[in-house]
């Protein structure tokens, strides 16, 4: 049992402790030595009261009195400023722990994401960490505090009557095994608890996020119906921990009471044979509770120490998770003159096929080059590669001629732009949200860069304009607007290398004719990636790369592959088809 | 502040009435609780008289009330027992009909409530603020009989027993419990905030988790992380607020304790000496003091519980109070000789001030495909959210079929209606139940079809897990092409005779979206479709086309109508043919035309 108590997971959390260790061992000491005092006082006082009774001597109680007073007066000016030294210091290590998770969260790879519901993440920072707050702010103290106790109460027992204390203490050894018996069955419950509880805010948040889709279909009671199944599942297993609780505390009553009564039956009995005092007998009695309270905090303390190292062992799977690198391992090309290079790629998800197969490109500076191709055939892949989200199997990646692997992660980020089909705002201000393209801009840049994206018009028309408030997922904006914000940020970050992932698709043609005008400028000078579905996008590229199955099938600029008449050939014309009716329609109106 | 105003019994009193279906384990707590206060008291008084007995050496006297402490003792397990699992049992049940009662409650919500909340104080209120009240009724409740019971009693005993002493004891209460609660007040205030504050930090975090991509392609993790730290900061410091007073209550709550015992021992012992009252009635009292005691003491505790407890109760209770979707309304059928859609004047606005859609008219005859055009803000996916009675109109009516959409039951006027949308959202889940929630009777077979229709099935099947894929939260396993493709497979199986589109192929490759038009255009057969359309090839394929500008249709007509017009229409397709004149002469050129 103490085994698990000087666990790894024990350790490292009481670790963090350490830069503030002094003021909290101090405090935490001092604080429970004034707790112990108290208790200890009332069988001091006893003692004289009971021994001034019988011997009908009021002087002993006089010294009985100075002495209670003098020290419970200093022990009560002593505790508050004892008590915040380390409360305050608990609260300080649990605020830090959070912030460094929340630190870590940030850096992990996007995969981590990927596989793992929002919901089991944010549980970890929310309720995990409070959880292992409390090991600080009470537990420990816990774990102290009964030996303390225990100790203020036996050493004044065995000097009292050795006899008596030593089958008092015999009992408490019981007790404690009883509830040892109880700590690991507990344990485990509190486990299933916890899991169902995570699982239980996972399926809340599906209801929540998929609302409209679920009125919709009408399929509230299946989606609201798994959420109730956990709610029954979690509620059996509360009444099962109950059930234990409940058992676990008479047990403890009724060996609480076996001892004090015990105490006192036997212990009156001694006295009228005159072997005692009758004071002795009832501080003993005292006493006793003392040291019954000190074997139950430890029964106690275990399984909640143990639900808290739960707890705590959840946020270290995130702590541990291995961030993303600053580097990748990516070797480069020789002789790269381009911007961005790729040779030979291979890229594929984990237990899915490869979705980059042997994939190169070559995007000079200040071209405009085009992926088009079938969905799912890997162009965005590539640019998650060129972003370093995810790092390539094999192959090579030369970024400005330097291997992309000389490059950090964030250093590469720091040189592209990239706006993508479906773009998250953050929950804030308009302004906020464009500003989050260049920390440091101004007020002027930020305007400059909303007109540029054609969005300063309908942020002005907004009662409170840069300040409206956007929601969570900017779902206070409609889908263009959006998308307009999204590309005011691109805009605002001015970097080197863009990559647009049909930016422009959920514009009406309006707005994206405006945008598409505003990347145009935008790209002078700039080397741009652009990743389309439509081929019009992409028409004036200067080359444009048809990637279907992770591999390039064919290259050109526009007029080579449509000689080609291969796959873009026929992209092409399907897609020409369709501009062909206008052409029938325009020659006969 | 909020401390100051009074307690709002009613609402505890709501929530209350959860525990009704549980009246029996609740009697039973609470009688077991009755039970447990008259033992414990009555133990003191047992103490006196076996010590008393003892010490006088009338030992069969004593043995016969050690009997009696034995029977008591026994007892007290069983009661203790008792009182630890009813109220455990009853406060779990009752929570778990109170989240059903809440989650059903938000089910019906509107749309419009849930899109002007943040997700994450809503989950709070369901999960954190529930618990509390669990909590509550499992330990507190019981307490608030047990505590002041117990008082009673021994204060009773005492009295009895020797009231001279009794009122020398606690003579200082009354000054010390007032000077505590003054401590103590300010506690709740930051309590409240506290309960806030984890709402907030539900928010922050799960915003941090959407936004990963952006984070990092921005570098954006200093600037996040800048705004956490110093969330975390505000709620350190309310944090060290809060201890700070409890830390000034300490040396008030040890005197409370204390206090008593010493004059009760003082005096107590004091008449001791003079002979008039024997060692057992003090041994009785100083052991039944501390019940006078711990009540006391556990009062400030108790009651910034429950202040906390009362807060829970109002966020829970304000989410109940939200007027939940009107579920009133016939269940009209299909109208084949009506108008399927008429519009007649809408208005409407988000906010107060901003018109979203103004004066707003339009009809939309059966089996027609109608596609609605507009810069983007005009108010198009508006129309959507109110046609599904996502929202309610500020003016106008719509009429579904004939009928107004206010007198339509909304389970039964979605039930004609398909959306697919351009936000797509997948459950977590396989590809078959994302599909499948378009019919959730349907059979697997039909799924394949819509798959198939919908040209899903091929790459669907180009997974190992096939159909039994998990499509990650929100889908993030698939790629942007493929989540469309899943939802009109959805929109397929659900087999609705109107079909609103919102531009559904603008995620897919030209490929594809040729592929996928075909197969809506044979879908759209003897349907009602209203598409919103960014692009020329949808335009032309309705067969009518209402142009959409700041609220109000001011155009419509066939595309050939339109372009005789000379008005928006012909303005917004003139830009976009332009782009394509280059094509164009090489078209004519190939065609020899």
């Amino acid at each position: 049992m103490f085994k698990k108590l000087f666990s790894g997971d024990f350790v490292r959390t009481v670790s963090y402790l350490k830069p503030r260790k002094w003021p909290y061992l101090i405090g935490m000491l001092v604080f429970s030595i004034s707790f112990t005092i108290m208790p200890l006082l009332e069988s001091v006082i006893i003692k004289y009261v009971i021994e001034a009774a019988v011997q009908k001597q009021i002087s002993i109680l006089l010294t009985g009195i100075i002495i209670v007073i003098t020290t419970a007066l200093t022990v009560v000016l002593l505790v508050p400023a004892f008590r915040y030294m380390y409360t305050s210091r608990s609260n300080m290590t649990t605020a830090e722990i959070r912030v460094s998770v929340y630190d870590h969260l940030l850096k992990l790879p996007i995969g981590y994401f990927e596989d793992n519901h929002s919901g089991s993440i944010v549980s970890r920072l929310t309720y995990d960490l409070s959880m292992m707050g409390y090991l600080f702010t009470s537990q420990l103290r816990r774990l102290l505090f009964p030996f303390i106790y225990g100790l203020s109460a036996a050493i004044p027992m065995f000097l009292l009557e050795w006899r008596i204390s030593i089958v008092l203490v015999l009992l408490n050894f019981l007790s404690s095994f009883v509830n040892t018996r109880f700590s690991k069955p507990l344990r485990k419950l509190s486990d299933k608890i916890h899991k169902s509880n995570a699982v239980m805010t996972e399926r809340l948040i599906d209801m929540l996020a998929g609302f409209n889709e679920a009125k919709l279909f009408h399929i509230n009671r299946i989606i609201t119906g798994r959420y109730l199944e956990n709610n029954k599942e979690i509620t059996k297993l509360y009444i099962q921990r109950t059930r234990m609780n409940a058992l676990l505390n008479s047990a403890n009553y009724l060996l609480g009471m076996i001892n004090t009564l015990g105490v006192l039956v036997a212990g009156s009995f001694i006295v009228s044979k005159g072997y005692a005092s009758f004071a002795v007998i009832f501080a003993l009695m005292s006493l006793q509770g003392n040291l019954n309270r000190a074997f139950l905090e430890v029964g106690i303390f275990l399984p909640r120490v143990q639900s808290m190292l739960a707890a705590a062992s959840r946020v270290y799977e995130l702590l541990d998770s291995p961030p993303e690198p600053e580097y990748y391992d990516v070797e480069g090309i020789r002789n790269s003159k381009a911007v961005v290079e790729m040779r030979n790629v291979v890229f594929g998800y984990e237990g899915e096929r490869k979705a980059l197969n042997n994939l190169s490109f070559t995007a000079e500076k200040g071209q405009t080059i085009g992926f088009v191709g079938p969905s799912g055939g890997g162009k965005t892949t590539v640019a998650k590669i060129i972003m370093g989200y995810y790092p390539p199997e094999s192959g090579s990646i030369a970024i400005h001629g330097k291997p992309m692997g000389e490059y950090s992660l964030s250093k590469l980020r720091d040189m592209m732009s990239y706006v993508s089909q479906n773009s998250y705002l953050f929950n804030g201000t308009i302004e906020e949200n464009i500003r989050y393209g260049k920390p440091d801009a101004t007020e002027e840049e930020i305007i400059n860069a909303a007109k540029a994206s054609y969005a300063h018009d309908f942020i002005m028309q907004q009662p409170e304009g840069y300040n409206t408030i956007v929601g969570e997922r900017g779902i206070k904006l409609s889908g263009g607007q959006k998308q307009r914000l999204a590309i005011a940020r691109a805009i605002i970050k001015d970097a080197p290398i863009l990559i647009l992932d049909e930016a422009t698709s959920s514009l009406d043609s309006e707005s994206e004719e405006q945008v598409q005008k505003a990347f145009e400028a935008l790209a002078q000078n700039k080397t741009a990636i652009v990743i389309a579905h439509r081929l019009s996008t992409v028409e004036h590229a200067d080359i444009i790369y048809v990637i279907d199955d992770g591999k390039v099938a064919e290259q050109g600029n526009h007029v080579e592959l449509l000689a080609l008449d291969g796959l873009y050939s026929m992209l092409y014309n399907i897609q020409f088809e369709k501009e062909e009716e206008d052409i029938c329609f325009s020659n006969i109106s | 502040m909020s401390d100051k105003t009074k307690m709002d019994w009613s609402k505890l009193k709501q929530l209350s009435s959860f525990t009704k279906p549980y009246k029996y384990w609740i009697a039973l707590s609470i009688a077991a609780t009755i039970f447990n206060a008259l033992i414990d008291v009555s133990v003191g008084h047992f103490i006196k008289n076996i010590t008393d007995t003892t010490l006088s050496g009338y030992y069969q006297e004593a043995s016969r009330v050690l009997i009696y402490i034995v029977l008591l003792v026994v007892l007290g397990v069983l009661v203790k027992f008792t009182v630890g699992y009813s109220s455990g049992c009853f406060s779990s049940l009752a929570l778990m009909d109170l989240r059903e009662k809440v989650a059903r409650h938000v089910e019906r919500l509107p749309v419009s409530f849930i899109e002007n909340r943040h997700t994450g104080d809503t989950v709070y209120r369901l999960s954190g603020d529930t618990n509390a009240f669990q909590y509550f009724f499992q330990g507190s409740f019981t307490n608030l009989i047990y505590r002041p019971l117990v008082f009673i009693l021994a204060f009773a005993y005492l009295l009895y027993t020797n009231w001279r002493l009794l009122l020398l004891s606690v003579a200082l209460l009354p000054v010390t419990l007032y000077l505590t609660n003054l401590v103590s007040r300010p506690i709740s205030r930051y309590s409240k905030v506290r309960q806030g504050q984890y709402g907030t930090l539900n928010s922050m975090v799960q915003d941090t988790i959407g936004g990963i991509y952006i984070s990092k392609s921005y570098n954006l993790a200093k600037v996040l992380f800048e705004k956490f730290k110093s969330f975390s900061n505000e709620m350190l410091s309310n944090q060290l607020k809060l201890e700070k007073r409890e830390a000034m209550l300490t040396p008030f709550t040890m005197i409370l304790r204390l206090l008593p015992f010493l004059s009760c021992a003082i005096y107590g012992g004091y008449l001791a000496v003079k002979g008039q009252i024997t060692p057992g009635s003090l041994s009785a009292f100083l052991y039944l003091i501390n019940y006078l005691t711990e009540p006391l003491t556990a009062f400030p505790g108790m009651l910034s519980e429950l202040r906390s407890t009362m807060a829970s109760v109002d966020r829970i209770s304000d989410l109940l109070k939200q007027p939940v979707e009107r579920s009133d309304g016939n269940a009209f059928a299909r109208d084949y000789s009506k108008t399927v859609i008429e519009f007649d004047n809408v208005s409407f606005s988000y906010k107060d001030n901003v018109r979203v859609l103004d004066g707003l008219s339009f009809s939309i005859p059966a089996n027609k495909t109608i596609a609605l055009v507009g810069r983007s803000g005009c108010g198009k996916s508006t129309v959507f959210k109110l046609l599904c009675g996502f929202y309610e109109t500020n003016e106008g009516d719509i009429k579904l079929y004939g009928q107004d959409l206010d007198e339509w039951e909304l389970d039964s006027s979605r039930l004609h209606l398909s959306l697919v949308s351009q936000d797509i959202y997948l459950f977590p889940g396989t590809i078959a139940e994302n599909i499948s929630y378009g019919n959730p009777g349907a059979s697997f077979d039909e799924i394949v079809s819509a798959a198939k229709a919908a040209k899903a099935h091929d790459f669907i099947m180009k997974h190992s897990d096939g159909y039994n894929m998990i499509v990650g939260e929100r889908g993030n396993k698939l790629s942007g092409g493929q989540r469309q493709r899943i939802s009109i497979a959805r929109a397929i199986l659900k087999d609705a005779p109107i079909l609103l589109l919102d531009e559904p192929t603008s995620a897919l490759d030209v490929h594809s979206e040729a592929l996928v038009q075909e197969a809506l255009e044979h879908f759209k057969k003897d349907r009602t479709v209203l598409v919103v359309a960014h692009r020329l090839s949808t335009i032309k394929r309705a067969d009518e086309v209402l142009v959409m500008s700041k609220g109000k249709i001011v155009e419509r007509g066939t595309h050939e109508a339109l372009m005789e017009e000379n008005g928006l229409y012909k303005n917004l397709y003139m830009r976009q043919f332009m782009s394509y004149e280059l094509n164009l002469n090489r078209a004519v050129a190939k065609e020899g035309v």
